[in-house]
């Protein structure tokens, strides 16, 4: 399949060997019990990607989105985060980390059902220093609802609930924007304009790592990771025209470090 | 399937569910204390009323009119009235012999007391005499125990009372003290004008009644006969019964009633019915409700019975509000497993008859567990207040577990009737 | 606006959220609060004021004092001179109350309407207001003793004098003493099964023309209220004041009640002990209810960089709110509920004490924190276990 690369084409593998990346993840494993939901995921994220995580459910995108996030912890392996590592924070760490590094965009949009739209982005200000109720309003015009300001989540739709959520994440200005599966409770026409959102936002040169099991939002990232049982499976490169890397044998790929240093000499027999 | 889905939902989220049991436990164990404590303390009460002492006097009916001025009668001598002794075993065989708890026949004589030769007589002392222990042959041929003691328990004795047939006396106090009587001194009473015969008495007691008793000396009541020159009479009887406080019926003239309403009324411990039984069977008595005494056990009892009618209501109310907040919570956190039933095919009913169960359940979980409890609480009230544990009564059990079940089902009808009307699909939604 | 103001006033502004969310919830929580405000501060109320309450009770057990002219046991008609110890003179203590009236006792004569059958009994002047001889709600007794001081016409007599002279209310009484004589109206009947039954009772002044006693009286009948200890106290404080009268207290009554009162407050406050528990639980219960949809939010707000203290500070300041505002007015409601309640079941209102009501609502504030305290586990959880439903 040929797609229009909506990315910057001059993003190439050379300047991004030079950036450092910004987040690496490195062997990170989480088990509830018995249950092993990653086993081992490695790879990084350069500034400014935007990567869309698939997988079958039951893969582990969304604990390792959640562990991103600092909403959970790893069991081993480590997340370094803009030089800062969030699995050795402890809760209240992660609580800054939260607030100040990551904005966060749930399925369920996790609104507080008794405050305004409004009021909504300024609890994430005000968790995060002082509310500017005169920012949060310019923040909620450029996702389209100056004029819903004063309305509570229940008489905003699905999109527009999702539009508040993502004013909020956005507010605090994240140097990682995390989305779970954001348009899953969204109509055609309500996930047409949230994605458009985060096109904007790639534009702007935000990192985004979203979550999806559509694959015609995926095509709208710069980048594809696939999880399969916890372990890494797919991992396109910066540069999307390119096939997408396999081990022959079509086992999981033993991935570390940028996509560019793939190669099937590291594939284990 | 039905009893698969109810011990699932009592296995999982427990916690919600042992608060909603500890409420209704708690609650159902107030309830039972208090219920258990209210059967009984009309007779565990009872028995500390006795300590007021008699509630009932008998006199002659054709008697005199007394001049009691201070305890002194200043009625002319042989100008009375008496009755017999020899009747006053009939008191045990009324309709409610069993709650007469003792009776003691009195007779008062003016006599004289000599403390020892060569003083003059002690003039105008009243002789008392009354049974001390007496033992009466009742009609069934037991005996029944009996004396002042028991209708007069606020006197106080220093040494003992009088053996019945032994010539002894015991001096009120007033009387030893300006006297200067002790006990073992033999004292020689007689009754008459100029010519007294003495008859020598040794004191036993001390008697100290903090009343006009104080000031005479108690002999045994056939003594005073011997005394009085009345043979086998008594001039004054005291009862003490065990009675139920009067309502608006008892205080009804008996002779107004009818046939239905007078067997209720003689049916019911009444002061009032007790006395007129007793005046049935005692021919030419006029008995009399000792009214300070028996008003204020009414009092007492009424009051009594009113706290723990208002604890038992109280504990029921907070009963009912704690499960009602419970089940509500219960609901709510469950919205999305019932949404989910509904949205699977069952209806209202099905969902809304899954959940009473559950709360019939725990109502009876709760109940029974607050019937224990509330036992345990009793017996510990019980021991504490009144020297003596409630017994274990079905009765209570059978309330218990009835107010239980309405409780909880009151308690949780609002929650119960939102949760069986919601709408799945939003719930499903996540909103 | 400084940082620090525009976060009070973000955080006011929350809080007023949180606590008109949802009304009707609102509505049933300050319900469940001030009910169980009400209910506890109702029994201490009664607490507090039965023990004191329970002592004054005895006022309605007739006299539990005599005070009588020593040497009375010699001449047992003996008077002493009214002067010499009046009523107004009575020592009068705080701690408890006294009420007491003067009696004069007689012999004379006495005659039904026109009969010219005299016949001879016990007369005896009243004055004073001895809080009944026998409890008010016997219905025999229609005598307020206040009517025999102020009606000086009217007379009351025993049940026994009556039956005997045959008189019912309404008949006239005529008495003599000597060459002196005197008549009245018959008022009412007394029942009390003591030597009241067989004598008659009229306004003192009278009967002291009658007895040609100007001035005397033969015993003062006190009602002390207050414990055996009390009263005998009292009566001792009496007898230091007055040597030359003979100071008497009564023990049949006082005892025995003091004994059976103390068995009933025993069993109030055990009562009152469970009943405050069941209503903290009842309370918290209904707190919980709260916590439990508050559960996703906190989720939520830490999520999205919400500290625990932050968090966890406004869900505690709406309990405190609530508890304030459900307790204060729930504990106005249970202390008037607590005096009508202490009219029915102790005969008298239950007086207002003032210390009820700050114990009532700190009692209030506190279990309504307490029933937030699920959240404070809460805010300790991850997000993700959180969202998960595992929380």
């Amino acid at each position: 399949m040929t797609t229009q690369p909506l990315v910057n084409p001059s993003t190439s593998l050379a300047p991004a060997l030079q950036v450092p990346p910004q987040v690496v993840l490195e062997n990170l494993v989480k088990e509830y019990g018995t249950l092993r939901a990653l086993g081992g995921v490695s790879f990084n994220i350069q500034p400014g990607e935007w990567i869309a995580l698939m997988g079958p459910s039951g893969s582990g995108k969304t604990t390792l989105i959640n562990i991103l996030g600092g909403l959970d912890t790893a069991t081993s392996g480590s997340v370094t985060v803009n030089g800062e590592d969030v699995t050795r924070l402890n809760e209240s760490d992660l609580v800054r980390y939260r607030a100040e590094k990551i904005g966060f965009v749930f399925q369920q949009f996790h609104l507080v059902p008794y405050l305004t739209a409004l009021e909504n982005v300024m609890l994430a200000q005000y968790f995060h220093s002082v509310t500017d109720e005169s920012q949060a309003v310019e923040s909620l015009k450029r996702v389209g609802l100056g004029d819903r300001l004063e309305h509570l989540p229940s008489k905003l739709s699905g999109g527009e609930q999702q539009r508040v959520a993502i004013a909020r994440a956005l507010i605090n200005q994240p140097k990682l924007i995390l989305a779970d599966e954001p348009t899953g409770n969204l109509d055609e026409v309500n996930e047409e304009i949230v994605i458009n959102i985060f096109r904007e936002l790639h534009q702007a040169g935000h990192t985004i790592l979203m979550v999806t099991h559509d694959v015609d939002i995926a095509r709208n990232a710069s980048r594809r990771i696939e999880l399969t049982h916890g372990h890494l499976t797919l991992d396109t490169t910066c540069n999307f025209l390119e096939q997408p890397k396999l081990c022959p044998h079509g086992k999981p790929f033993p991935s570390s470090g940028c996509c560019s240093t793939l190669d099937s000499k590291s594939c284990t027999p | 399937m039905f009893a698969r889905l109810i011990t699932d939902s009592f296995t999982r989220r427990p916690r919600r569910k042992m608060l909603t049991v500890a409420a209704l436990a708690l609650g159902m164990a107030v309830v039972t204390a208090a219920l258990s404590v209210a059967l009984d303390v009309g007779d565990r009460l009872a028995a500390e009323f006795t300590s007021l002492g008699a509630n009932l006097v008998v006199t002659p009916r054709a008697d005199s009119l007394p001049l009691e001025i201070g305890g002194v009668d200043y009625r002319p001598v042989n100008s009375g009235a008496y009755l017999p002794e020899s009747d006053l075993p009939k008191i045990k065989s009324v309709f409610w012999h069993n709650n007469i708890i003792a009776f003691a026949p009195m007779l008062e004589v003016q006599g004289a007391a000599l403390q020892s030769d060569g003083q003059p007589w002690i003039e105008n002392v009243p002789l008392i005499g009354v049974w001390v222990n007496h033992g009466v042959s009742l009609a069934d041929g037991k005996e029944f125990q009996t004396g002042i003691s028991a209708t007069n328990p606020w006197w106080q004795i220093e040494g003992r009372w009088f053996a019945e047939g032994a010539k002894e006396c015991v001096v009120g106090v007033a009387f030893a003290k300006k006297n200067h009587i002790t006990i073992g001194d033999e004292i020689s009473l007689a009754t008459g004008g100029v010519t007294k015969i003495p008859s020598p008495h040794r004191v036993t007691g001390i008697l100290s009644s903090s009343g006009s008793e104080d000031e005479s000396i108690f002999v045994s009541l056939n003594d005073a006969q011997v005394f009085a020159g009345k043979p086998g009479m008594y001039r004054k009887l005291y009862v003490l019964a065990l009675t139920k406080p009067e309502d608006a019926f008892a205080h009804r003239d008996p002779k107004t009633m009818n046939q239905k309403d007078f067997e209720r009324w003689s049916c019911t411990p009444y002061v009032s019915s007790i006395a007129y039984s007793i005046q049935e069977v005692l021919p030419g008595s006029d008995v009399r409700v000792i009214h300070r005494v028996a008003d204020s056990e009414g009092q007492i009892l009424t009051r009594v019975r009113s706290l723990l009618w208002l604890v038992t209501l109280a504990a029921l109310l907070a009963a009912a509000l704690a499960v009602g907040a419970s089940s509500a919570a219960s609901v709510i956190e469950r919205r999305s497993e019932l949404a989910l039933m509904k949205a699977l095919g069952a209806g209202s009913g099905m969902v809304g008859f899954l959940l009473a169960a559950e709360q019939l359940l725990l109502a009876f979980v709760g109940g029974t567990i607050g019937y224990a409890i509330g036992y345990m609480l009793a017996r510990i009230v019980g021991i504490k207040i009144f020297g003596i544990p409630p017994l274990p009564s079905f009765l209570v059990l059978a309330v218990v577990l009835t107010l239980a079940v309405l409780v909880t089902l009151l308690g949780s009808a609002l929650p119960l009737r939102r949760a069986t009307r919601c709408e799945p699909a939003p719930i499903l939604r996540g909103e | 606006m400084s940082a620090t103001s525009a976060n009070r006033s973000m955080f006011r502004r929350l809080l007023r959220r949180l606590l008109f969310a949802n009304r009707g919830r609102l509505f049933v929580i300050l319900l469940a609060l001030s009910a169980g405000a009400a209910v506890s501060a109702a029994l201490l109320n009664l607490q507090v004021d039965a023990k004191h309450r329970i002592n004054s009770e005895f006022r309605s057990f007739g006299a539990n004092i005599l005070v009588l002219p020593k040497s009375s046991a010699t001449s047992p008609g003996g008077m002493m001179t009214e002067p010499q110890l009046s009523r107004p003179g009575l020592p009068f203590d705080t701690k408890i109350s006294i009420h007491a009236a003067s009696l004069l006792y007689t012999i004379a004569e006495v005659a039904p309407n026109s009969s010219t059958n005299f016949l001879p009994v016990v007369v005896v002047g009243y004055a004073g207001v001895l809080p009944g001889s026998a409890p008010l709600d016997s219905l025999s007794q229609e005598v307020p003793q206040s009517s025999v001081a102020s009606q000086t016409k009217s007379c009351i007599a025993g049940q026994q004098v009556a039956a005997r002279l045959d008189a019912s209310p309404g008949d006239r009484l005529s008495f003599r003493n000597g060459n002196l004589t005197l008549a009245c109206v018959l008022t009412a009947i007394l029942k009390t099964g003591g030597s009241e039954d067989s004598q008659i009772f009229l306004p003192l002044l009278r009967v002291q023309e009658l007895a040609n006693a100007i001035g005397k009286i033969s015993v003062i009948q006190i009602n002390a209220s207050g414990t055996p200890a009390q009263i005998e106290e009292y009566a001792q404080t009496l007898q230091q004041r007055f040597p030359e009268l003979d100071v008497r207290p009564l023990r049949q009554f006082s005892e025995a009640q003091a004994k059976i009162y103390s068995r009933i407050s025993g069993l109030l406050t055990a009562a009152t002990t469970l009943i405050l528990a069941l209503t903290a639980l009842c309370v918290m219960a209904a707190m919980t209810n709260i916590a439990a949809e508050r559960r996703n939010d906190v989720g939520m707000m830490k999520a999205i960089g919400g500290s625990a203290r932050r968090v966890l500070n406004l869900f505690l300041t709406e309990a405190v709110i609530l508890g304030l505002a459900g307790g204060l007015i729930g504990a106005a409601a249970g202390i008037a509920l607590s005096i009508a309640l202490g009219k029915a079941v102790f005969g008298v209102a239950a007086a207002p004490r003032l210390i009820v009501y700050p114990i009532s609502v700190s009692l209030t504030v506190i279990v309504a924190i307490l029933g937030a305290y699920p959240l404070r586990r809460l805010v300790n959880v991850r997000p993700a276990t959180i969202f998960r439903g595992e929380a």
